[in-house]
């Protein structure tokens, strides 16, 4: 419930500071432009370039009056039973990736699908780590070649994955085992987002869970479609990823 | 470990890491109130001010150019002081022997500056030629070019036209007088509520989205800095001669690239190749598209540098342009892009810039020798790659 209300307090202080810089734009190039406009008499230039300034004025009056409308009407929607089931799966799923994995047990995991790919992961850190150790300071530095960054570890590491999921797909995986592997790897991408040693190739590794799209349902496709929106804007996504976060959302309209 | 012991380690890594966050900014303010002391006041003159961001105008439009390069791994491009030459020395000639009207020219050469990219992206992209070696190229044979086209010669620039859109003091009649240019406070108010509404929106927007968001008074008390900096610079430009459209220029390219880098899908690639060119091929991007791309950019950027130059200085002559690479490249590393490569941004950049544009400017009001100058701007420079190198070592990043 207060969280609710924080979200109606942001759309109200939303609608308050965009009007409140939406009319200081209108009135400042109105104001600018009645001033060439008067100032016109001594050089007739001065016309044509307050008459643009006006015009100017009067087009964003429109756009942001329709801008207004539309911010209205999304304001007024109401929420569908489904969104509000997926606010709380999404609430679950954020939780499951705020936690270390290195402190979850082995029970606290959902299957053994997931175990596996625990142990690829672990093993992809250490390694990656290792190198880094190994590594001298100078290497990679101004473009230079050979350094953690070109480790065999990562590729290793993704074919490893690869091979991993390839295998769950033939023998035939559950319904919420998928629904766990596919969590688990969106999770530990974000878990690792700020190191910049591991996190591209987990990043990229999230390509893979496209054959488990259609083994989950629609529900479980909307609550991954969520946490993955909520973490990486759209600006944030390559191409594979947008591939995969576009598959989910079809996913998740297929059986609503 | 007990309980608050574990909340005083906290507070201090969040003290410690708000530090390094700032650490460039921290350096600006006292690097500034240094040189402000030692030159009596005079570098907070609204004419020295103002001449702090023209003159250093070409760093901020090809470091925001650089850091693409950077981005992609620590990549430099060392032709484009050169660029710089050739591109002003070529509009220069056109401007004082072809008819062509100033702007068709200003087209003409930006177009020149995109060939030489293209040929410069192709190479490094598409033929693998490391970077250092076709830029290092690139420096030669276009400043040899530049001289080639100038005869050897001086050639000044007198079209007003050309003047006017790189030069001129905007004075808009009705609200500037001859003592205070009434449109550089408007200006400043207007870009002071842009970075205000811009904020707020910010912080609803990623509540709203549930992302991980700063503190909102240290949010706000940083707002509330920019904003008072912004409008006191635009007292002071007030106080001179207003808004020079060259500052448009720099605002627009400043705004363009911060878009690019921060907010779209194809800025986010520069930093994955930088991140690891596998992972992102995995991802979908062809890297010898990123690197195409970047040094284009740069080159195009090397060619508006070298027509706001030549309209600056007035003339252009063989050695215009030269160290220009490394001030960009200064300014990059100054503002925390890491030589390792995918990390870095615009704002950094323009701390970086404005930096060593301070320490330029303070050291010859205060009339430091040239040389030393150069020596005092190589030692700020290896201080910033060392602290990169350092910190990355440190915190495991690669």
């Amino acid at each position: 419930m207060g969280n609710n209300n924080s979200i109606q307090n942001d759309d109200l202080r939303s609608v308050i500071v965009k009007s409140l810089f939406r009319v200081v734009v209108v009135v400042a190039l109105g104001f600018f432009g009645i001033n060439l406009i008067k100032e016109s008499a001594s050089d007739s230039r001065f016309l044509w370039i307050g008459v643009v300034f006006i015009a100017a004025a009067v087009f964003f009056l429109a756009y942001f009056v329709f801008l207004a409308y539309r911010e209205y009407q999304q304001m007024t929607l109401p929420k569908t039973e489904n969104s509000q089931e997926a606010e709380v799966n999404n609430d679950a799923i954020k939780n499951y990736a705020e936690d270390d994995i290195d402190t979850k047990s082995d029970t606290d995991i959902a299957c053994d699908e997931v175990v596996a790919l625990t142990v690829i992961y672990e093993d992809y850190i250490s390694k990656a780590s290792l190198a880094k150790e190994k590594s001298s300071p100078m290497e990679g530095l101004f473009g230079s070649k050979s350094s953690p960054k070109d480790s065999p570890c990562h590729e290793d590491f993704y074919s490893a994955l690869k091979d991993k999921l390839n295998s769950f797909v033939d023998v035939g995986i559950s319904q919420e085992s998928a629904m766990s592997v596919i969590a688990y790897i969106i999770s530990s991408s974000t878990i690792h987002r700020k190191d910049t040693l591991v996190f591209p190739m987990m990043y990229a590794a999230i390509g893979l869970i496209e054959p488990l799209i259609d083994k989950v349902d629609a529900s479980q496709a909307m609550t991954i479609a969520d946490f993955f929106e909520s973490n990486y804007s759209k600006s944030d996504r390559l191409p594979v990823q947008e591939r995969v976060y576009k598959a989910l959302v079809i996913r998740s309209r297929e059986e609503t | 470990m007990s309980e608050k012991a574990k909340a005083l380690k906290n507070r201090n890594s969040s003290a410690g890491s708000i530090l390094k966050k700032y650490s460039m900014v921290i350096a600006l303010v006292v690097v500034f109130v240094f040189f402000t002391f030692l030159t009596e006041g005079r570098l907070i003159l609204p004419q020295n001010l103002s001449n702090l961001l023209l003159q250093n105008a070409y760093v901020l439009v090809l470091g925001c150019g650089m850091l693409l390069c950077i981005l992609t791994g620590g990549n430099v491009d060392l032709s484009i002081g050169s660029t710089v030459c050739l591109i002003g020395a070529l509009a220069a000639q056109m401007l004082a022997n072809t008819g062509l009207p100033a702007i068709l020219i200003i087209v003409i050469s930006i177009a020149i500056a995109g060939v030489i990219g293209i040929a410069q992206g192709w190479l490094i992209g598409y033929v693998h030629i490391p970077p250092f070696i076709c830029t290092l190229a690139g420096m030669f044979l276009f400043r040899g070019l530049g001289r080639v086209v100038l005869d050897s010669k001086t050639i000044p620039i007198q079209n007003q036209l050309y003047l006017d859109i790189f030069t001129r003091y905007i004075n808009i009649p009705g609200i500037d007088t001859e003592d205070l240019k009434v449109s550089a406070i408007i200006f400043g108010v207007l870009a002071a509520i842009i970075v205000t509404a811009g904020t707020i929106l910010g912080r609803i927007k990623k509540r709203k989205n549930g992302y991980a968001m700063e503190n909102g008074t240290l949010a706000y008390i940083r707002v509330a800095l920019i904003d008072a900096l912004i409008v006191v610079y635009s007292i002071q430009l007030a106080n001179y001669k207003g808004i020079s459209v060259m500052l448009l220029w720099i605002i627009a390219v400043i705004l363009i690239y911060a878009y690019i880098t921060s907010k779209t899908a194809f800025g986010r690639t520069f930093y994955a190749v930088g991140g690891n060119e596998k992972a992102t091929k995995l991802s979908g991007i062809d890297p010898r598209r990123v690197y195409f791309s970047a040094y284009l950019s740069m080159s195009l950027m090397a060619g508006l540098s070298g027509l706001l130059v030549a309209a600056r200085i007035g003339s252009v002559n063989g050695d215009s342009g030269s160290s220009y690479e490394m001030d960009a490249i200064g300014s990059c590393f100054i503002g925390g892009a890491s030589a390792y490569g995918g990390s870095g941004s615009v704002v950094g950049i323009v701390i970086g810039a404005i930096l060593l544009g301070t320490i330029n400017q303070g050291m010859s009001i205060y009339g430091l020798d040239n040389n030393w100058q150069y020596v005092v701007k190589g030692v700020v420079l290896l201080l910033a790659v060392v602290f990169d190198v350092v910190s990355n070592h440190k915190t495991g990043k690669s």
